[in-house]
């Protein structure tokens, strides 16, 4: 009995013990259920409502073809290659052939800021060196653009950037590829495949190498979206519960997809690769949908450690993985025997350098950044899959970013400077519309640092001196053959003490004609001249010039003592090459959201601030720089463009710009920490738009005859009457009521305007 | 009137204007391929065409025509040496297919597609008057004044061989005074 009771009371002690562990296992359950559903909740509220933060994309101005636009075939087939066309012979997007005196293509689909273009096959025909015919889906039409070439995103600092892909965008090789490869069961398992984890475990024991991972597709996705890179065991109970849940609540296809989208692909500077749609582009320059089988290989051998499997960096260990991959793909019956052989005979050919993923421009992009400010913060930019486009050329920057960094070689070279120290600034602008073409912020282009365009405040030195000269033409009281004194001079000063300008070379020449003063860019009549205008008087020009507050009226302000950045020099001769029309430098174009749709445009604006004919005479001192004065050494003297040069004390800034009918160009050079180059505007500056120039092509500018002036023959030296017989002059505009008397030594005669018109008409 | 896009019947202007268009162009570009010959037969003196007098001008005008002694008896490098011959430009055709859509686009009310459009004409010839003008055009009918001024304004740069598109823009600068 005894015995009994004792069992009896064991037994219930152990119903209670069970009574007891059921209860806790209930609790434990319940709390568990809890965390499942709250997990539930969470996880399926963010990744429904998932958006990627998809950083702004810049985009530059594609490429115009039209009939008539002077253009080899060569030209044309290098424009696709950089925009991540092949040649090939099979016709599909991306693919182009040369063909006789013809270059056909199938331009991809693109979203233009006025809509988007499907898939077209074009055929450009070429004759004489220009555009002859162009055919687009089977018409002949007058135009047809490019893509516009992807020239940089808004992402956040260590930000993530990626371009979206769709499933039907993606190719089956890709999606099936990842599948034999990370997760053979991802069609079936629940979220994580048990057996793969044990084999994985297995292989890591033995192996010791980052060859199986056993995590699910799903598992990654979990790990890269939701959760931080810890590698603890809750984190890792987590994750498999996170991708249960996630796994019964979402489709399949939506996890491939989202995988597709969100995976880690390689680090580029700041900014971190994710998506097969970037790693696309990143890797090869061209869309996903249009690569080829050795490359989908790559970019899923990568997956496993973008650092270690680096195909920049370590291109023989990526080959061998994304050849075991290729084993992979064709042991899952993914490829022919034919496919995977030619498959894994390819290099890695990926890209190379600045192309990759677009080529970077960071200076232009700060000038886009700064300009779009005042609408969108950086959260915006960074995250809301913006598409900017851009006034940029890429053929002008690309010639500008080589002028700078070639030039600055040789001139160190040359000039036995220490090697890699100057700095330098270039913008280009189109003369008529202000639009930014190129813009160079600093001798190493692709390198994101201080932008001297935007940034750095320069003594400008002679390059102001225009101003001084403009002011005077408008005065009415000066014409281009004026004589002005070029003799010592001391200025009294209450602030400064009494300043005593010199010339360059310390030389006064006398009195000489105003358009040798501004050619020669003498300071002495330049001072001379600038205070019989009134200091004041040009102080006040600057500012409405600049569209800014007119600057304090010190005399040192005529030989260009003000600091200007090399945008705002850009806006001071934008007006000289425009005619006298003021705009601001401008880069964007419109700026469109997610859908396409557009949110602001950036119209052309342009405002008269001086007279046509004024500036127009200008310009023809302007020409004489570089026909006789400092700018004369100019390759391009002689091509009708028109420059100035600008040279500060001691030879610490050199600057020059130029334009002729199509691009204005500023240049800067010197040193960041402001000592001395030795280099002046004339051998600094200008030899950089020299080789620019040499790229661009010259265009003579068409200055006409100012209202109210006729040409006359005028000897630069002494501004005198002349004619080649007897002296060396210039054709230039004058009052009609003005007319010097002859050089000595010329015959003083002038010939009759009918006899002209007879010498003009005759054979 | 080359290129009227006021009115209601906007469409069919533009189409008439279209026409007239490409009519005017030829004569235009018949002008200048004559001015263009003639000029290459002083020995290819760079292109600066002797400007037309304006109608402005009062008796103190110059000549007709002024040209500038022909330079083969200039010695170089005094004077701009005849570079490889001249940058080819687009076709007439090109800006005129753009600025044809720029009227379709204004016709159904997408002022700001109209005005892209033009932009897009003038990166490739900016140096035609007609595109400031449909410019100045475009931003009087949306009733932005000083902007028309200003557009017109900038037109009369390149005018000078074309008094009807002078006076048309000197007509858009009143119309857009009057406004103001």
């Amino acid at each position: 009995m005894a015995r009994r009771s004792r069992r009896t009371r064991k037994r219930r002690g152990l119903g209670r013990l069970l009574a007891l562990g059921a209860a806790v296992g209930a609790i434990a359950l319940g709390i568990a259920a809890l965390y499942i559903v709250y997990l539930d909740r969470f996880i399926t509220t963010t990744f429904e409502g998932r958006r990627w933060s998809i950083p702004a994309r810049v985009y530059a101005e594609p490429l115009a073809l039209y009939l008539g636009r002077a253009l080899r075939p060569e030209d044309l087939t290098l424009e696709l290659r950089r925009l991540g066309y092949r040649p090939g012979s099979e016709m599909r997007a991306g693919v182009f052939v040369r063909d006789g005196s013809a270059v056909r293509f199938r331009a991809r689909r693109f979203a233009f800021d006025d809509g988007t273009r499907p898939e077209t096959d074009c055929a450009v025909h070429f004759a004489g060196g220009v555009i002859a015919a162009i055919e687009a889906a089977g018409k002949s039409t007058e135009l047809f653009n490019l893509d516009a070439p992807l020239i940089g995103s808004f992402f956040q600092s260590h930000g993530e950037d990626r371009i979206i892909v769709t499933p039907e965008e993606t190719p089956r090789l890709l999606s099936e590829g990842l599948k034999a490869v990370e997760d053979r069961n991802f069609d079936h398992h629940v979220g994580f495949d048990a057996s793969a984890m044990l084999r994985a475990a297995w292989v890591d024991l033995r192996a010791g190498e980052l060859e199986q991972g056993g995590s699910t597709l799903t598992q990654q996705l979990v790990k890269s979206y939701f959760l931080d890179n810890s590698r603890t065991v809750t984190r890792k109970l987590k994750e498999l519960v996170m991708a249960v849940v996630l796994d019964a609540r979402f489709p399949k296809a939506d996890l491939l997809n989202a995988y597709i989208n969100e995976i880690f692909l390689g680090q580029d500077g700041g900014r971190a690769v994710h998506g097969f749609g970037l790693g696309s582009q990143f890797y090869f320059n061209k869309p996903l949908s249009e690569l080829e089988p050795a490359e989908i290989a790559l970019l899923i051998a990568v997956i496993r450690g973008p650092t270690y499997y680096n195909p920049f960096t370590h291109p023989d260990r990526a080959l061998a993985r994304r050849n075991r991959v290729l084993d992979q793909m064709h042991e899952f019956g993914l490829l022919s025997d034919v496919d995977y052989r030619a498959a894994a005979a390819r290099p890695l050919d990926v890209a190379t350098g600045a192309r990759r993923g677009g080529s970077y421009y960071p200076a232009y992009l700060d000038l886009v950044r700064e300009q779009l400010a005042s609408s969108y913060d950086a959260g915006d930019l960074a995250t809301k899959g913006l598409s900017i486009f851009t006034t940029l050329e890429p053929r002008v920057q690309d010639a500008a970013e080589s002028a700078v960094a070639t030039t600055l070689d040789t001139l160190e070279h040359d000039r036995k400077l220490p090697h890699g120290e100057l700095e330098s600034a270039l913008v280009v602008t189109r003369t008529q519309t202000g639009e930014v073409s190129a813009l160079v912020g600093g001798r190493q282009a692709g390198f994101q640092g201080f932008n001297r365009v935007l940034n750095a405040r320069r003594p400008v030195g002679s390059i102001f001196k225009p101003v001084v000269y403009l002011t005077a033409l408008e005065s009415g009281k000066f014409d281009l053959s004026t004589l002005i004194d070029d003799e010592p001079i001391v200025v009294p000063d209450a602030h400064t003490g009494d300043w005593t300008p010199k010339n360059y070379d310390e030389t006064p020449r006398g009195p000489v004609p105003l358009i040798r003063a501004l050619g020669d860019s003498l300071n002495l009549a330049t001072v001379h001249l600038g205070l019989a205008v009134g200091v004041d008087q040009i102080a006040k020009r600057v500012g409405e010039l600049l569209d800014a507050p007119a600057p304090e009226p010190f005399p040192s302000l005529l030989l260009g003592a003000i600091d200007l950045t090399p945008l705002d020099v850009t806006r001071l001769y934008g007006t000289f090459a425009s005619g006298g029309f003021s705009s601001t430098p401008k880069s964007i174009i419109s700026v469109e959201d997610e859908a396409g749709k557009t949110l602001k445009r950036y119209p052309i604006a342009v405002k008269k601030v001086a007279e046509p004919d004024t500036i127009a005479i200008l310009d023809h001192g302007l020409q004489a720089v570089m026909l006789r004065g400092t700018g004369a050494h100019s390759r391009w003297s002689g091509h009708g463009v028109a420059g100035k040069t600008g040279t500060t004390d001691d030879y610490r800034d050199s600057w020059f710009a130029g334009f002729d009918a199509n691009y204005l160009t500023v240049v800067w050079v010197g040193y960041d920490d402001n000592r001395p180059t030795g280099l002046s505007g004339s051998s600094g500056a200008l030899p950089v738009w020299d080789r620019l120039m040499a790229t661009l092509k010259p265009e003579a500018l068409e200055l006409g005859v100012p209202y109210g002036t006729e040409l006359q023959s005028i000897d630069y030296a002494s501004g005198l009457t002349a004619d080649p017989t007897c002296g060396d002059p210039l054709q230039i505009p004058l009052p009609y009521n003005v007319h010097p008397p002859s050089k000595p030594g010329c015959g003083g005669v002038l010939e009759s305007i009918t006899d002209r018109l007879k010498r003009w008409f005759s054979p | 009137m080359v290129f009227a896009l006021s009115s209601c019947a906007r469409a069919a202007d533009g189409i008439g204007a279209a026409l007239a268009l490409r009519a005017m162009r030829a004569i235009v570009i018949a002008l200048l391929a004559l001015l263009a010959a003639a000029c290459t037969t002083t020995a290819g003196h760079p292109a600066k065409p002797p400007s037309a007098p304006s109608p402005t001008n009062g008796p103190n005008a110059p000549p007709a025509s002024y040209p500038a002694p022909p330079p083969s008896s200039y010695p170089s490098p005094s004077t701009p040496t005849p570079s490889a011959p001249p940058a080819p430009h687009a076709d007439p055709s090109v800006t005129l297919a753009l600025r044809e859509q720029s009227i379709a686009a204004a016709a159904r009310g997408d002022h700001d597609q109209a005005v892209a459009l033009i932009e897009k004409a003038l990166r490739i010839e900016p140096n035609r008057p007609e595109l400031w003008i449909d410019l100045a055009r475009l931003h009087l009918d949306e009733g932005d004044k000083s902007g028309a001024e200003q557009f017109a304004r900038k037109a009369l740069l390149f005018t000078k061989n074309r008094p009807d598109l002078e006076q048309e823009a000197y007509t858009l600068i009143s119309n857009a005074q009057r406004l103001h």
